[in-house]
């Protein structure tokens, strides 16, 4: 109706900028919209500094060969005495299915019990399915209190 | 043909596919319903066609600006809705997991803080709108015959939206928001009827875990579900009987089509979310301690719009026995919401009505004197 009565080329012209302008303003705005939303619901990694230390304990009490299964949160972690003065620690979650490692001290390496998978006492695979290595973590002993590092090895 | 014909036609096959299995204009008939705009969708034609024909009416006058509260609600409760669902997704309704669940949307959930703390604002802007409508209902005698029904859905509206705030409130389980509830129950549940009822709605006069999962579960689904329920019937009697004899449907205002009134819509859509981030920015409601139950905070205070009653009931009339008190705060309730029955008047101008006009005029002059009173002078009230 408005082109018949004002048909020139001109105002149609602006009214196509006017019209184009408004969409991408409101595509733009709803893209925005959306990010805000997805960002969201995406859970986010939850890590305060204070959770990345864990405490596993005395390191007295752990003997040469011996290792000890922590629970921090949902996460098993391994502290492993290889030595009078080295202590590792390692992911206690297997690569392959998630299962919960066993440590055999005979052995000296950690068997899976769902697939028969062996990492050595270093976290490398040995034999079976899982194809990446134990997480490492940085340990500390202080006095006798040893703890994990989680922000990396 | 064009590749874009062909993509034209492809999206009208899977229109097709639909359209012959289910009713898709019945769809686009309930959304007009719940008053985003007010347009009759012929239901028995297929959706594309239903809909350019309902752009392309011309606005409905009671449609017309400035008359966009009705709508405008309507857009905040969705907004509501949103933001609702997307805290749901982190929130957790237990005593011991509550007040944490509320630091962790805060302080780790990506853009946890803006949707906290716009679904708080938005709360409180939905009620105001609800308010501003019904004191305009009642100036322009938006309740005579045949409009009983519009003004007592919009009545109840207004008390079911105040009500998902209240029980909203709770949910944040801090210091602040229980010991506020918890005084703010007190007056409640010394009324006569009203009293017991609420507290076997909420699980006992005592505030536990059982108070928290009712509130939550009214929060979220029952009251949620009433609003929704009220706005259609509070719509569907808008498009039956109109606001006014001169904004009746039948009425057609200018030469505006639907078609520009939903770029009104977007507009306002905009506009209501930058306020809402704008508010979430400059004022964010603050992060309480966690709820000790020895010590009564200063900071618990009734609504921004229960301070008037708060003042009346607590100071002035201090003296007063609970009883006589909660009946006199019933009964205002139900005059707001029986009102079509009181004023049975038939006249519609202002000098007609002026008796009533004189009432509503110093009852809302009482509110509003009574909030400032509570506001300045006894610093009672919270957002």
């Amino acid at each position: 109706m408005e082109d018949a009565l004002t048909g020139s080329d001109d105002s149609s012209s602006r009214r196509r900028v006017l019209q184009w302008l408004v969409r991408s303003f409101l595509s733009l705005w709803g893209l925005a919209s959306a990010g805000i939303v997805f960002s969201f619901l995406k859970s986010p990694s939850v890590d305060s500094a204070a959770d990345r230390i864990v405490s596993a304990g005395s390191f007295s009490a752990l003997g040469i060969g011996e290792a000890r299964l922590i629970q921090h949160g949902n996460r098993p972690l391994y502290v492993l005495r290889v030595s009078e003065a080295q202590v590792i620690a390692l992911s206690a979650v297997c690569t392959h299915r998630q299962c919960v490692l066993d440590w055999s001290r005979d052995r000296k390496s950690f068997v899976c019990p769902c697939h028969a998978g062996v990492f050595d006492a270093s976290g490398q695979v040995t034999s079976g399915l899982p194809r990446r290595r134990l997480e490492q973590y940085r340990v500390s002993v202080r006095g006798d209190e040893l703890s994990i590092y989680l922000g990396g090895a | 043909m064009k590749p874009d014909q062909e993509a034209a036609a492809r999206k009208r096959a899977l229109l097709d596919w639909f359209e012959t299995r289910v009713n898709l204009t019945e769809f686009f008939a309930l959304l007009t319903s719940l008053g985003l705009f007010y347009v009759e969708v012929d239901t028995k034609k297929p959706l594309r066609p239903a809909i350019r024909e309902a752009l392309a009416k011309p606005v409905a006058s009671y449609a017309e600006w400035p008359r966009v509260l009705g709508p405008l609600a309507v857009l905040f409760f969705l907004f509501q809705v949103v933001s609702g669902v997307l805290l749901a997704f982190y929130y957790r309704a237990s005593p011991s997991e509550a007040y944490e669940s509320i630091r962790f949307i805060l302080r780790d959930v990506n853009f946890g803080w803006l949707i906290h703390q716009t679904h708080r604002w938005g709360g409180q802007l939905l009620v105001a709108i609800l308010i501003l409508r019904m004191v305009r209902f009642f100036f322009e005698g938006v309740y005579k015959k045949p409009r009983e029904l519009l003004w007592i859905s919009g009545a109840l509206l207004l008390l079911v939206a105040m009500h998902v705030d209240l029980t909203g409130r709770l949910l944040t389980w801090n210091q602040v928001s229980y010991w506020s509830t918890v005084r703010g129950s007190e007056l409640i549940f010394t009324l006569p009827l009203i009293g017991p009822l609420l507290g076997f709605l909420v699980g006992g006069q005592e505030m536990g875990a059982a108070t928290l999962s009712r509130f939550y579960i009214l929060h979220i689904l029952i009251l949620p579900g009433a609003t929704f329920v009220l706005l259609y019937l509070n719509f569907a009697t808008v498009r039956r009987v109109g606001l006014t004899e001169a904004a009746s449907p039948t009425n057609v205002g200018g030469r505006r089509q639907y078609r520009d009134y939903l770029y009104n819509l977007a507009i306002l859509i905009v506009l209501i979310v930058g306020v809402l981030i704008t508010l979430a920015v400059m004022q964010p409601v603050p992060f309480y301690p966690e709820i000790d139950l020895l010590s009564t905070p200063v900071e618990a205070q009734p609504a921004w719009y229960l301070v008037a009653p708060h003042v009346l009931v607590d100071v002035l009339l201090g003296g007063l026995p609970d009883l006589l008190k909660g009946t006199l705060f019933l009964v205002s309730v139900l005059l707001l919401v029986l009102w079509p029955f009181v004023d049975r008047s038939p006249g519609k101008t202002i000098r007609e009505r002026a008796t009533v006009v004189a009432f509503g005029t110093a009852a809302l002059l009482l509110w509003l004197l009574l909030t400032i009173y509570g506001v300045a002078l006894q610093g009672i009230g919270a957002p």
